[in-house]
């Protein structure tokens, strides 16, 4: 059953960040890292990515940097800051309570 | 080779940004991601062309990081095609003037090569400048300046309309100089030019605004009724085509308020 990449709207950014909470990473390695994290089933552009990184970098989410990519091509690596884990955990206590509201409403109230 | 082909599509697609640092990373970054794709699927045993209409096909829409990047005002200044475009101005503006003071000098004349030499200079300076904003518009889908530049030439035409008019056509008509009653018709083109960029761009979907329809009717009205009077040098009765231009505003207006009720009806 295929997804509607519609179902992240709001939540790329902490996506994004959840990924690179674990290591700095580059913009189509976390395209390919949410492609398989859902299955298959999620359809996601890179332009979305980029778009979120822009926001996130004017924001002070992240930083970055210049590396070396594929065949001598200069790659753009992201790296979370201090301001960007704050907000990770933000977002992360608020989905937790919307998902178990969420689940109240949709499966019932679990005693 | 795979790499040329993502080198020109990359520089088709940030053709319009201005020549600056954050264009070249933003264009960096795109070559490697598609380099990056590429090297995953070159495994897969597909041809150049499949691998190339994979990748770029998932890069997705990036009007909205274009749009950033083309926002600040002061980038068009340091830009040096600007730089370049305004020097071709000028190279232009001073070829036609030393054809002017060359032709007039030599036959003679200095009255019809001023007619004729300055509003071609000023139609091919207008033409030029406002060509690549055309283009960037057109390419982005962001219209904000397509009417006005329309608008311009339309005028510009009218004016070279009303010279050859007034000045070149030996009629009856033109020496009593009644050629002027040419350029009321501007404000209908405007509403034309305004009409067609809808249509074409495909905002009309929904119908045209009540203002674009009456302004339209109104302002042909008026254009015909001033043409048709100046011609046969009678205001009265010609006045009536503005009275059936009123009319038919006002059945519009009429349309338009049953659609309301009808529709406000419906929700209830």
């Amino acid at each position: 059953m295929a997804v509607s990449s519609d179902i992240l709207r709001g939540h790329t950014e902490t996506i994004i960040l959840r990924i690179l909470r674990s290591k700095d990473s580059y913009g189509y390695e976390i395209t390919k890292e949410i492609i398989e994290a859902g299955e298959g089933l999620i359809d996601v552009k890179d332009a979305t990515i980029y778009t979120a990184f822009r926001r996130m970098e004017s924001d002070g989410l992240i930083n970055t940097y210049w590396g070396d990519g594929t065949l001598g091509a200069r790659r753009k690596y992201y790296q979370i800051t201090e301001a960007g884990i704050r907000f990770y955990n933000d977002r992360l206590e608020e989905w937790k309570e919307i998902s178990r509201l969420l689940s109240n409403l949709i499966i019932g109230p679990t005693h | 080779m795979l790499t040329d082909r993502f080198n020109k599509y990359i520089d088709k697609q940030t053709s319009t940004l201005p020549l600056n640092k954050a264009t070249a990373d933003f264009k960096a970054e795109l070559y490697d991601t598609l380099m990056s794709k590429a090297s995953d699927l070159s495994d897969a045993g597909l041809s150049e062309d499949e691998i190339f209409t994979k990748c770029v096909d998932t890069l997705g829409d990036f009007s909205e990081t274009k749009r950033d990047l083309s926002s600040n005002p002061i980038d068009m200044v340091r830009d040096g095609r600007i730089l370049r475009k305004f020097l071709y101005c000028g190279v232009i503006s001073i070829i036609s003037v030393i054809l002017y003071i060359g032709i007039s000098y030599f036959a003679n004349n200095w009255s019809i090569p001023a007619y004729t030499i300055f509003p071609a200079m000023g139609i091919i300076l207008i033409a030029y400048l406002t060509f690549d904003v055309i283009k960037h518009s057109f390419m982005t889908n962001r219209h904000g300046y397509t009417t006005i530049i329309f608008s311009l030439y339309a005028l510009i035409l009218l004016t070279c309309l009303y010279l050859g008019l007034a000045f070149g056509i030996n009629a009856g008509w033109a020496q009593d100089d009644r050629a002027w009653s040419i350029f009321p018709f501007i404000f209908p083109i405007i509403f034309l030019i305004h009409i067609t960029k809808l249509r074409v761009t495909g905002k009309a979907k929904k119908g045209l605004s009540l203002f674009t329809q009456v302004g339209l009717t109104m302002s042909s009205s008026i254009a015909v009724f001033l043409l048709v009077a100046t011609i046969i040098d009678e205001f009265h009765p010609t006045w009536l085509i503005v009275l059936i231009g009123i009319l038919l505003s006002l059945i519009m207006i009429i349309k338009k308020l049953d659609k309301r009720i009808y529709k406000n009806k419906s929700i209830r």
